[in-house]
């Protein structure tokens, strides 16, 4: 899994170089079968010697003017209309056909700034379409810190020049605005999101890089003040601090802080120029070539250093997604050097358009961070949501303990009061009684002494049943039934181990089980006559809990003999929910009480009216 | 001594090295109290001491003769059977004390256990069953019904919880955990039997851990004044 993820890592980035490198290498097609112009006649400004010279052709020197004469032979008037397409040229050309001029580049295309070159198209009408030789002057003006570059004339169809034509308008141009579109854009995000997380002064600083590069397109600006390429230089140097601010960010990816002289820089460095310019201590051309271009070409290098230190030192992964789009920037700002050195042709500034894939990249860390901080936000929410619902549930459990609790307490108050009652008077009575009896030998006072106090007990113990202790109730009356059976010499056999555990157990749950065992056990010992009597809990099928009396005496006769007795029983086992069987066995009789796993919610004791006497 | 030294049967028993038991019956209700005492006089280990009616009885005789049982009510007219049992167990710490009572299974139980007393009884118990009840607990075994273990269960639970309220006051020992298991399962509704066979141990010894419980529940050096004060203000019988 992990292994396949980072094949595709692996796969995205190269697929990322190839695209990002392309204009590296990759050179827009020129029209093919058409006429080509690729020889002129060149005189510099201010000469008076023309010589020839092979297009494309780059000037000499900056800033400079230059003459070109170039011709080419129609053999017949064509047909259809023809154009003249100029690929690339840089800045500014004013053309000429056969001493008409027919189109000056500076009227109808956007000059940004410094990074010029654009693409011209002629179209050609009446007498140039003679057939015969036809001459194009041009007078080429360079830019400041490039030098003047014109490519080889093209004479074609609309069908042949018009789509080469619009790819370099599409490239040149409106790419051009692309990246400044998309510049202020994120500039204009960062500096949200700045506003609304202070804290985080990487976003400031994004925004800063953002603003500071838009001083790049200064030249846009030429239609409404014209003066504006005076400026240039100074907007050029202003926009310096964007490589300062570059090594910020790139640290702060890191994870490192920024020193202080680095902050500083981004101000004093393109601030000391600036002064030196506008106090005219340097002329701005050579502070731009001797000191800007130099600073703007080699330091993104150090970036790059940085970034790559943060990779692979520091192990950051955003270091990687930085390091990649620095090291094309980089590459970008190398060929803008040689270019303004003169050690490459080609009119085209590079560098801005890497630019934009450095603010690319750096909104891509942008997301990814924000992706992290909502996953770590929900992964928190799911946490603390967790823990509320433990506390609920806590909470819950406490409030249920609280009430079990308050109920025991107020069961106990009133069995407490009960019992002293029924302690004080009739139970002490009652065991004065059985003495008494016992004394005067009338055993039928005696055993219905016994049998008023045991009955007693009987409730007074019920009392103090709560919910799932039916066992413990079951437990009282065999401790009251065991010396009784053993006065009798009757063996009581017990085991309520196996006997489920069955809630919502009340008091008169609790008293109506007691008195349907003791009922059973006193028949036994009536009717029995038993010899041995067995009481045993167990579980049934599905999960409700048996209670199997068995003696050794008569035969169970069936019903009609069993009398009111029995009526009981039934009924109390109807009352719990339950159900009460009585067979005969070999020689004995079984009574089986079924008790559902769950009785029933809070029943009212039955009246003693309903149940009849014991 | 010098009186029982008049019966032969007591000669048999001193020479034999078991001295009889002397024992106190106090209960202030007639039939029953006549009922104890021939109950008791039938028995061959003890002497019936003397049979009071009340308190101050009970008390000027543990005054002047040595006893070795006390089986007492704890409702008398003049006072409380619990402060017999105090008065006992101050005079002679070897002696023991049975309480009756005609419900046996709530808290003035364990309060006469907290006192010193290491078992009860019935009033209508039967005389062999009172007879086997003594001299099992003259053998070290004390009896326990699933009421009053699920008394001293929830006592010890509440003592348990706030450790520096109730603990320093008390003295008792902690139960073993063995003590505990016992304890918890007569209170679920187990028999001895059943508590014997799920802990391997054999039934005769469930009642001697009884007794030991009951020992480490008597509150020790706690004064008189503060055990009455906190005691009978619960007390009512």
């Amino acid at each position: 899994m992990a292994v396949g993820r980072r094949w595709l890592w692996a796969v995205l980035a190269a697929l990322a170089t190839v695209a990002a490198s392309t204009p590296l290498w990759l050179t827009l097609p020129v029209p093919q079968h058409t006429l080509v112009v690729d020889q002129a006649q060149f005189m510099a400004a201010g000469s008076t010697v023309a010589g020839p010279v092979d297009l494309p052709h780059v000037q000499g020197s900056h800033r400079a003017q230059g003459y070109y004469r170039m011709a080419f032979e129609l053999a017949q008037a064509p047909t259809q209309q023809l154009y003249l397409f100029i690929p690339m040229l840089s800045y500014r050309a004013v053309i000429a056909m056969d001493g008409d001029v027919v189109l000056d580049t500076g009227t109808n295309s956007l000059i940004p700034g410094i990074t010029l070159g654009v693409s011209a198209l002629v179209p050609l009408s009446g007498r140039h379409l003679a057939a015969g030789r036809h001459v194009v002057d041009i007078l080429l003006e360079a830019p400041g810190v490039t030098r003047g570059y014109l490519s080889p004339l093209y004479v074609g169809t609309a069908q042949q020049i018009a789509p080469y034509h619009r790819l370099r308008v599409l490239v040149l141009e409106h790419t051009r605005m692309m990246v400044l579109a998309c510049q202020l854009l994120l500039a204009i995000a960062t500096l949200m999101a700045w506003i609304y997380r202070p804290q985080e002064s990487l976003y400031g600083w994004l925004f800063l890089l953002h603003g500071v590069s838009t001083a790049s397109y200064a030249g846009l600006l030429a239609d409404i003040v014209p003066g504006v390429f005076g400026w240039l230089p100074y907007a050029f140097t202003f926009s310096m601090s964007s490589v300062f601010i570059l090594h910020i960010i790139a640290l702060k990816i890191n994870g490192t802080a920024p020193p202080g002289w680095l902050r500083a820089c981004v101000v004093l460095v393109p601030g000391a120029c600036l002064l030196a310019m506008a106090l005219g201590a340097v002329p701005p051309r050579v502070l731009l070539l001797a000191v800007v271009t130099p600073i703007m070409v080699l330091s993104p290098l150090v970036t790059v250093a940085i970034s790559a230190w943060g990779a692979l030192a520091k192990k950051v992964q955003e270091a990687w997604l930085l390091l990649l789009p620095l090291c094309c920037f980089s590459l970008a700002t190398l060929h803008d050097g040689a270019l303004i050195a003169g050690k490459v042709d080609g009119p085209v500034f590079l560098s801005l358009y890497y630019r934009q894939l450095l603010i690319v990249a750096i909104a891509v860390i942008l997301m990814r961070r924000l992706g992290l901080s909502l996953m770590r936000v929900d992964g928190a929410n799911a946490h603390l949501k967790q823990r509320l619902a433990e506390r609920e549930a806590e909470l819950h459990r406490l409030h249920e303990e609280e009430r079990n609790e308050s109920a025991h307490r107020v069961r106990s108050e009133e069995r407490h009061r009960l019992t002293v009652d029924l302690h004080d008077g009739l139970s002490g009575h009652l065991a004065s009684i059985i003495a008494l009896a016992e004394r005067e030998r009338s055993a039928g006072i005696e055993r219905t002494a016994r049998e008023a106090l045991d009955d007693l007990r009987l409730v007074i113990h019920s009392l103090d049943i709560g919910d799932r202790e039916l066992m413990a109730a079951l437990s009282g009356l065999r401790e009251r039934l065991e010396p009784q059976l053993r006065r009798l010499s009757v063996p009581l056999e017990w085991s309520m181990v196996r006997l489920p555990e069955i809630s919502g157990v009340t008091p008169a749950h609790a008293l109506n089980v007691l008195r349907i065992v003791q009922e059973a056990v006193t028949n036994a010992l009536r009717h029995g006559p038993a010899s041995h009597i067995a009481v045993r809990g167990s579980a049934g099928p599905h999960g409700e809990a048996l209670i199997v009396i068995d003696n050794d005496g008569v035969p169970y006769a069936g019903p009609g003999k069993g009398g009111a007795g029995l009526q009981n029983m039934r009924r109390r086992a109807a009352f719990l929910g339950g159900t009460l069987r009585i067979e005969a066995l070999a020689s004995g009789t079984r009574v089986t009480l079924t008790l559902p796993p769950q009785l029933s919610g809070d029943p009212d004791m039955p009246t003693p009216a309903a149940l009849g006497a014991q | 001594m010098e009186s029982a030294s008049g019966r032969p049967g007591a000669d048999i028993a001193q020479k034999s090295g078991a001295a009889l038991c002397r024992t106190l019956l106090v209960e202030d209700d007639e039939p029953l109290r006549l009922r104890f005492e021939s109950i008791l006089s039938g028995w061959r280990g003890g002497r019936l001491v003397a049979a009071c009616g009340t308190l101050g009885q009970a008390m000027a005789i543990l005054q002047s003769e040595p006893v070795d049982l006390l089986i007492t009510d704890l409702r008398l007219p003049d006072g409380h059977g619990i402060q017999g049992i105090r008065r006992l167990r101050a005079t002679n710490p070897q002696a023991e004390a049975m309480v009756v009572s005609a419900l046996a299974d709530n808290e003035i139980v364990i309060a006469a256990i907290e006192a010193g007393a290491t078992g009860y009884l019935l009033k209508d118990v039967g005389s062999a069953d009172l007879i086997e009840a003594i001299e099992e607990l003259r053998a070290g075994r004390s009896p326990i019904s699933s009421s009053i273990a699920r008394v001293i269960v929830r006592r010890l639970g509440g003592r348990t919880q706030p450790p520096q309220a109730a603990a320093p006051s008390r003295e008792a020992a902690a139960l073993t955990p063995r003590e505990t298991e016992i304890l918890l399962s007569i209170a679920k509704g187990l028999t001895y039997a059943e508590v014997a066979e799920q802990l391997g141990l054999s039934r005769q010894t469930v009642p001697v851990h009884i007794k030991n419980i009951y020992r480490k529940l008597q509150v020790g050096n706690r004064s008189e004044a503060v055990f009455e004060a906190s005691r009978l203000g619960l007390i009512w019988l």
